[in-house]
């Protein structure tokens, strides 16, 4: 039963439910922000508490949190700076992803200069393992590759 | 940002602790946009990830994404120092334009005759800009600092090296008369730590005499080509003690100033072929990057020399260059200066066959030119797309134009 979403008042907010079946109040202003959810809204009525099967409930107040500041216009790069501050590179990742997945544009371009700033000095194994990808090159077309581009490899540690 | 409904997100339980382990991929799509935000130093490594990545480059849809990305930063609004001379009946006449504006829509006529009068004569708009400060240069070693909006001007003294002029006693031909032939500016830059505005130069000596080895002789002497830089602080000339590449032609535009360091290009220098120099003001020291042609090869073409001008993209160097035989230009970045291997060609924009005659790039890389049609017209890298400046040139009219940011330091 659709519904047309309703131009909220301030007080109107929306159930979201994770994947692991917690469930966590937004304001409609915010939910608009992350066009997935302003879908399932639009079509599933705004009273119906919204499955999100592909969020969790580590990550969604934190991406609640990003957009309460949002809606009230306080994202400041001091702000973008202490919400990053202490999540390591994986726990960044699984926002982003979430990002994705809402369709929350702000925070999903933020969040991919985040993890561009964090893998710029990186070795290519550690690069492989976070975007989970496997090498597909030859042993000699890899060193081929790498020596094409030895000075992109300079004053990087390759690791582990 | 494409919307990706099925980006795969496992979880694990760790059945010992309550720990959630969380392995994911991310999908090439999303992927990019991260790519796309990393230095040049950073993506090319990255190629070796995985094959998909190393044709990155070659992906268009990455491409665009990382060009808009690229070349979209935000920066001050510039101005056009516009200069015309213009043969009208039996006088020359010079006139001055300022244009400002997001699109340099307002144009002005500037009233300089009070202040240029009997101070400067000059020669041509030639030269480079800083912090909304022009240093400009003449024939005859004459340079001025000149701030447009203040209409301050400042002549720079001459150095003793620059006044020189001997007539040394010579057995074989009585008397040789040295003098400087030529001086020729290499850099404009700016030194934050002792905040001083620098100029560096070369003076070539000439020996006027009818001797055949005019070289051999003056390399016997201190007189090889001198290379000087003046401080504003202490307006004066000091004598540099390197052996840096130079060049004859100091094309308009050939040189840039990032950061503490002086770039210029050289086209050759005795066995060096195209490469770019880069002095560092603060500890006077120098580097040399070739241009191999496999970035840029509108250098092997020796009929007539190629326009090129530098400039500074999004804290690069970019050596753009127009090939006339397919009306292209062609930006290439260095990422580390030093390394020719680091050159990358960033973007071909054309064929282009309504220019007439690139004249010069804008501080956010726009690259002005004559069309045609006589409009003095500028391309703008991110759009591609070309707007007029509101002027056009006339038969027997020399235009010369210098795009400037406005200063954002106190003077």
């Amino acid at each position: 039963m659709a519904q047309e979403a309703s131009s909220s008042t301030s007080s109107k907010t929306i159930s979201l439910k994770t994947g692991d079946g917690e469930i966590f109040e937004i304001e409609a202003s915010a939910a608009k922000q992350m066009k997935t959810v302003q879908r399932l809204i639009d079509d599933l009525g705004d009273d119906i508490t919204i499955p999100l099967h592909n969020v969790f409930s580590k990550e969604l107040p934190k991406i609640i949190e990003y957009y309460k500041k949002d809606i009230t216009g306080e994202i400041t790069k001091d702000f973008e700076a202490e919400f990053v501050k202490d999540l390591n590179d994986d726990e960044v990742k699984v926002l982003f992803l979430a990002a994705n997945y809402l369709d929350a544009n702000k925070l999903f371009e933020f969040l991919s200069q985040n993890i561009a700033d964090r893998l710029e000095s990186k070795s290519v194994e550690y690069v492989r393992k976070y975007f989970g990808v496997e090498n597909d090159f030859t042993p000699e077309e890899e060193s081929k590759l790498r020596e094409e581009r030895a000075w992109s490899f300079r004053g990087i540690k390759e690791d582990e | 940002m494409e919307f990706h409904q099925h980006c795969i997100l496992q979880k694990r339980s760790m059945a010992s602790t309550n720990e959630k382990v969380i392995s994911s991929y991310i999908p090439d799509e999303i992927s990019y946009s991260i790519l796309s935000k990393l230095p040049l130093k950073s993506l090319k490594r990255f190629k070796c990830v995985q094959k998909s990545w190393s044709l990155l480059c070659e992906n268009h849809h990455f491409m665009n994404m990382f060009l808009n990305r690229f070349l979209s930063y935000n920066d001050p609004t510039s101005l056009i120092l516009l200069r015309v001379l213009e043969n009208i009946n039996v006088t020359c006449e010079e006139i001055f334009y300022s244009f400002s504006g997001e699109r340099f829509e307002n144009k002005v006529k500037l009233d300089w005759s009070s202040s240029l009068e009997n101070h400067f004569e000059i020669t041509g708009l030639f030269g480079q800009h800083l912090n909304g400060t022009l240093c400009l240069y003449g024939d005859y070693g004459e340079i001025v600092l000149l701030n447009p909006t203040t209409q301050t001007m400042k002549p720079l003294p001459a150095s003793e090296a620059q006044s020189v002029e001997l007539s040394i006693p010579d057995e074989a031909f009585g008397y040789v008369d040295l003098q400087v032939e030529y001086c020729l500016v290499h850099g404009f830059g700016y030194e934050p730590v002792i905040n001083d505005y620098k100029v560096i130069r070369i003076l070539i000596y000439n020996l006027q005499s009818s001797a055949q080895s005019d070289a051999d002789w003056l390399s016997d002497t201190n007189f090889n080509p001198i290379w000087e830089i003046y401080s504003l602080r202490s307006n004066s000339w000091r004598k540099l003690h390197v052996n840096m590449p130079y060049t004859w032609e100091c094309t308009d535009g050939a040189q840039v100033y990032m950061d503490g360091v002086c770039h210029w290009f050289c086209r050759s220098y005795r066995n060096v072929g195209p490469c770019l120099v880069s002095f560092y003001l603060r500890n006077e020291e120098f580097l040399v990057t070739l241009i191999p042609s496999d970035i840029d090869n509108c250098f092997d073409f020796d009929v007539q020399p190629s326009w090129i001008n530098l400039a500074v993209l999004n804290e690069y160097i970019a050596l753009i260059s127009y090939h006339k035989e397919t009306t292209t230009f062609h930006i290439s970045i260095l990422s580390e200066f030093g390394m020719k291997e680091s050159w990358t060609k960033l973007l071909i924009v054309g064929p282009l066959s309504c220019v007439q005659c690139p004249i010069k790039v804008g501080t956010k890389g726009e690259i002005f030119f004559i069309r045609k049609d006589a409009e003095l017209v500028w391309l703008d890298l991110s759009t591609q797309m070309i707007a007029e400046v509101g002027y056009k040139e006339r038969e027997a009219r020399i235009t010369e134009i210098i795009v400037y940011k406005e200063s954002i330091l106190p003077n």
